[in-house]
């Protein structure tokens, strides 16, 4: 699963999602993309799980980009335990994703497979997405 | 090329607030620049989406009609960019260059390729379009519709470069001329699942670079400390 390889800091604070991606917001590399439509937390397993998916539904006929990276740590309080007593263990990373963002691109497959392939992967993601393609207009 | 018409309006207000009222109406602020001062305009988002449509790269050349007729006989432009709403993907802005007929301009031509590569066909690979549209310098009259370059003879890790490509006459290419423009790359590796053990030997915590590493004195000191209060605890139990 993604996550990176060194941090500066073990925990984070939360932060806010506000307003939408500008970045990250064109497909940069295939003929088709997964977009976010609203903002939210993506974690490492989904991102793992949308990216089996969608290798899976290709066969081998085409080539993923994952747009997004897990750089988020997120801490969780063990089970049954008093508040205070400081932060919890980090748990599991994720991504903060705003409306707009490209999460994943694909490319070598036609418009129906890669239409499916990608709903698909949109199912494995906790927020609502939609297929982009190059042909815009 | 040939040139399209579209009907531009004069804007009077800039700013936010009339750029919003305007796509509300269905039209779209646009700005002309390129001669002598930059103006700013409205024009109507179906009428733009006409022109662009099945039409990739900023190559299109147009002829501006003033709806007032205020802005002279006639002006050709290009679209320089465009901006799209990253969610909704509605047009929201336009960017116009006025162009000189007899000056050479550069301009962004879409690449597409032609045939089936071999390295698709036989070998099972992915053609990967690297760079997707080329820079170009030419009279506006010249700019093509698109360059089109043959793959059919790529094998997997073949790569065609921008060397490669033919541009027509008075075209002159722009681009670094060992950059890569199309490969075959190999099929996606089959996913080999891996063994559980390896999965929960994959370090859980990454390395943390602020972290405070304790010295050797700290270390034993505490647990010497605390080592000695559990004895008297159980004495004075029993």
């Amino acid at each position: 699963m993604l996550m990176p390889k060194r941090v500066k800091y073990r925990k984070a604070q939360r932060g806010r999602m506000k307003g939408v991606a500008v970045r990250g917001s064109t497909l940069a590399f295939g003929d088709y993309g997964l977009k976010a439509l609203e903002p939210g937390w993506v974690t490492n397993r989904q991102i793992e799980a949308a990216r089996v998916s969608l290798a899976r539904s290709l066969k081998r006929g085409g080539k993923i980009w994952i747009r997004v990276f897990p750089d988020k740590p997120v801490t969780k309080k063990p089970a049954e335990t008093r508040m205070g007593k400081g932060k919890g263990n980090p748990e599991f990373w994720v991504a903060v994703v705003k409306p707009g963002r490209i999460l994943y691109e694909m490319e070598g497959a036609t418009e129906a497979d890669a239409r499916e392939a990608l709903r698909l992967a949109g199912q494995k993601l906790g927020i609502a997405t939609k297929l982009v393609s190059r042909a815009r207009v | 090329m040939e040139l399209r018409e579209l009907t531009v309006t004069r804007r009077e207000g800039t700013g936010k607030e009339v750029a919003k009222r305007l796509r509300r109406q269905g039209l779209v602020p646009a700005v002309l620049y390129g001669g002598s001062a930059p103006e700013v305009l409205t024009l109507n988002t179906i009428d733009v989406i006409k022109v662009i449509h099945g039409r990739e790269g900023s190559a299109t050349l147009l002829n501006l009609k003033f709806k007032d007729g205020s802005g002279g006989s006639t002006r050709t432009a290009l679209i320089r960019d465009m901006q799209f709403d990253p969610v909704t993907d509605k047009l929201i802005h336009v960017d116009l260059q006025e162009v000189s007929m007899d000056r050479a301009i550069t301009v962004g031509v879409p690449v597409q390729a032609q045939g089936e590569a071999t390295g698709v066909k036989d070998q099972g690979g992915i053609l990967e379009m690297i760079l997707r549209e080329v820079q170009v310098s030419c009279l506006p009259r010249l700019i093509p519709e698109k360059i089109t370059v043959d793959v059919s003879a790529l094998k997997i890790g073949d790569v065609l470069t921008i060397a490669m490509l033919t541009s027509p006459e008075g075209v002159r290419i722009l681009n670094d001329p060992g950059q890569a423009v199309v490969t075959v790359s190999p099929p996606m590796a089959e996913e080999v699942a891996a063994p559980a053990a390896v999965v929960e030997a994959a370090p859980a915590e990454p390395e943390v670079l602020t972290e405070r590493k304790p010295k050797p004195e700290e270390v034993e000191a505490p647990e010497a400390a605390r080592k000695e209060p559990k004895k008297e605890a159980k004495e004075a139990k029993k």
